[in-house]
């Protein structure tokens, strides 16, 4: 027996303590959309693959409005969506929603920023154009940069009916393409103001506080803090074969609890 | 020869015409739809039935015009050194080095672009974020920038060498057989090289969407964030499956086209022109 099969084994003993879901399977898994899902998913693929070398999985980005469309459309084995997919979606393509972690929204500024909280009205007000500057807000007098995401974005949607209550965006807004973008243009910005799955949220971005109420791990998960989505992963049909194992092992009591966790999110189990 | 020539042609027009065709008929439900005045609009506000591409249209000129324009100049510039260089070993260096910028990828460009570009701007010159139209041109003239020089200075290489004999002989300075000579002999090339540029530039989705900002407001300084028509493509097209906004795209991709034709267009009628 060499070392690497001493590793793996004791990898997936660790890992699935008995049922392996992954089992006598092997091939490629494909999955893409939502880019909140990355860093958990990718923590979750390396244990897997290192336990089982026939397993391939590949992890793409693109938004939530792409996992949708792709799993739809039969381009990928899993679609990611951090919101829920419309009920026009799901008919139109026969989905099956899988939510595996409870995830906050939450408004960042720079570390740079003395600003930590604001009330969900001054929130509204800056992303409908309304207040421009920092000094408004009790801030050092400077020009609000705002950031926000395309059209594919769940974090968009979710924020804009719950944070924004469905209101207007300011068209001068810089649009990024994933929750990874927007964390690298807010920490190196000191005027920014964005939002960003919660998740992603460390020492290079402050997470603001809304109505006195921070993002924090804790606030998500008692439910004191409300600006929360669902993560999840959309199937065409019920899962089968890769798919159903990668979902299973997503709702495995280690992953929700070492990793989903560890990543910043609210295990559902 | 003639006949592989026709034929030739023959496959690029219909490929030309099936494009259009393709995008006329998935764009149709839109025009047909929607007045030409909300599409020519500046407002991009799908949720209110407002599909504007207006902005956009402007975001794609400015940063494709600003980008042909400096590196057109540098083009220029370069290439005319090049010519006045003497042949050794120095100069197949510098050759080389062109070839392999050229041949870098677009995304390497447009991570350089965010990573130092950006920041810079923010610190030193643009009044916000530093994600302009600035930032993009600047970016995207390097990026087009090789494919022009590399097009000149071949050009320039294929020069009947009597005629630098017979201007030095006239006693004319080199800048005066550059300048009287060179580039009126090769009015066709540099039309053709600013041709290629444009191309490049107007074609170009990575450099904007990275540096750019691609924000929706109409732009009026270089310094503004903007949107340009294929940005506006790549981040729809992600979005969404069967909407209007969906769409929009295709018209999106058909005012690319005709804008490409007509630039394209008048830089053929200066060519021909009589200096």
């Amino acid at each position: 027996m060499n070392k690497i099969t001493v590793v793996s084994l004791a990898a997936s003993a660790i890992l699935f303590a008995g049922s392996d879901p992954f089992a006598g399977l092997s091939g490629t898994l494909r999955i893409a959309g939502g880019t909140a899902h990355i860093p958990t998913m990718k923590a979750v693929a390396a244990e897997v693959t290192q336990a089982h070398p026939d397993v391939k999985i590949a992890i793409a980005g693109g938004g939530s409005g792409v996992g949708i469309k792709k799993a739809g459309e039969g381009l990928v084995d899993i679609g990611n969506a951090g919101r829920k997919a419309s009920d026009a979606e799901i008919k139109k393509y026969g989905l099956v929603l899988h939510k595996w972690a409870i995830d906050g929204i939450a408004v960042v500024t720079s570390p740079e920023n003395n600003i930590t909280a604001l009330s969900r009205q001054q929130i509204a007000d800056v992303f409908a154009g309304k207040v421009t500057d920092w000094k408004a807000l009790g801030g050092h007098p400077g020009a609000i940069h705002l950031y926000t995401r395309d059209a594919a974005s769940g974090t968009r949607k979710v924020f804009w009916k719950k944070v924004l209550h469905k209101g207007t965006m300011a068209p001068n807004a810089t649009v990024v393409a994933s929750n990874g973008a927007m964390k690298r243009a807010i920490s190196g910005d000191k005027g920014a103001m964005g939002f960003l799955s919660a998740g992603f949220i460390d020492t290079s971005v402050t997470g603001v506080a809304i109505d006195g109420v921070a993002p924090t791990h804790a606030n998500i998960q008692n439910g004191s803090y409300t600006y929360a989505r669902g993560l999840y992963s959309i199937t065409k049909g019920e899962a089968k074969g890769l798919a159903k194992a990668m979902i299973d092992t997503m709702l495995s009591t280690h992953v929700q609890h070492d990793i989903v966790a560890a990543k910043g999110f609210v295990p559902v189990r | 020869m003639r006949s592989l020539s026709l034929f030739a042609t023959a496959v690029a027009s219909a490929g030309l015409g099936g494009v259009l065709v393709f995008l006329i008929g998935f764009a149709a439900p839109l025009l047909m739809g929607h007045p030409l005045g909300t599409l020519l609009g500046v407002t991009w506000h799908p949720e209110a039935g407002q599909y504007g591409l207006l902005s956009m249209v402007a975001g794609t000129l400015s940063i494709a015009l600003l980008a042909t324009l400096i590196g057109f100049i540098g083009a220029l510039a370069v290439a005319l050194q090049f010519d006045a260089m003497r042949s050794g070993q120095l100069k197949q260096f510098l050759y080389r080095g062109i070839l392999v910028l050229g041949a870098i990828p677009t995304v390497v460009y447009g991570l350089v672009g965010v990573v130092i570009l950006i920041p810079w701007l923010r610190l030193y010159v643009v009044e916000g974020a530093g994600w302009s139209i600035l930032a993009a041109g600047l970016m995207l003239s390097l990026v087009i920038w090789p494919t022009m020089v590399l097009f000149l200075i071949d050009s320039f290489r294929a020069t009947p060498p009597k005629f630098a004999a017979i201007t030095s002989a006239l006693g004319g300075e080199r800048i005066q057989y550059q300048l009287g000579v060179l580039l009126p002999f090769h009015r066709r090339s540099i039309g053709v090289a600013l041709s290629l540029g444009l191309a490049r530039a107007m074609g170009d989705t990575m450099i904007a969407l990275m540096l750019a900002g691609n924000s929706l407001a109409m732009p009026h300084a270089v310094t503004d964030s903007a949107r340009t028509l294929t940005a506006h493509i790549a981040l729809l097209f992600a979005g969404d499956f069967d909407s209007p906004a969906f769409r929009s795209i295709f018209v999106s991709g058909l005012i690319l086209l005709g804008l490409t034709v007509v630039l394209q267009g008048m830089i053929v009628y200066l060519r021909k022109a009589r200096p």
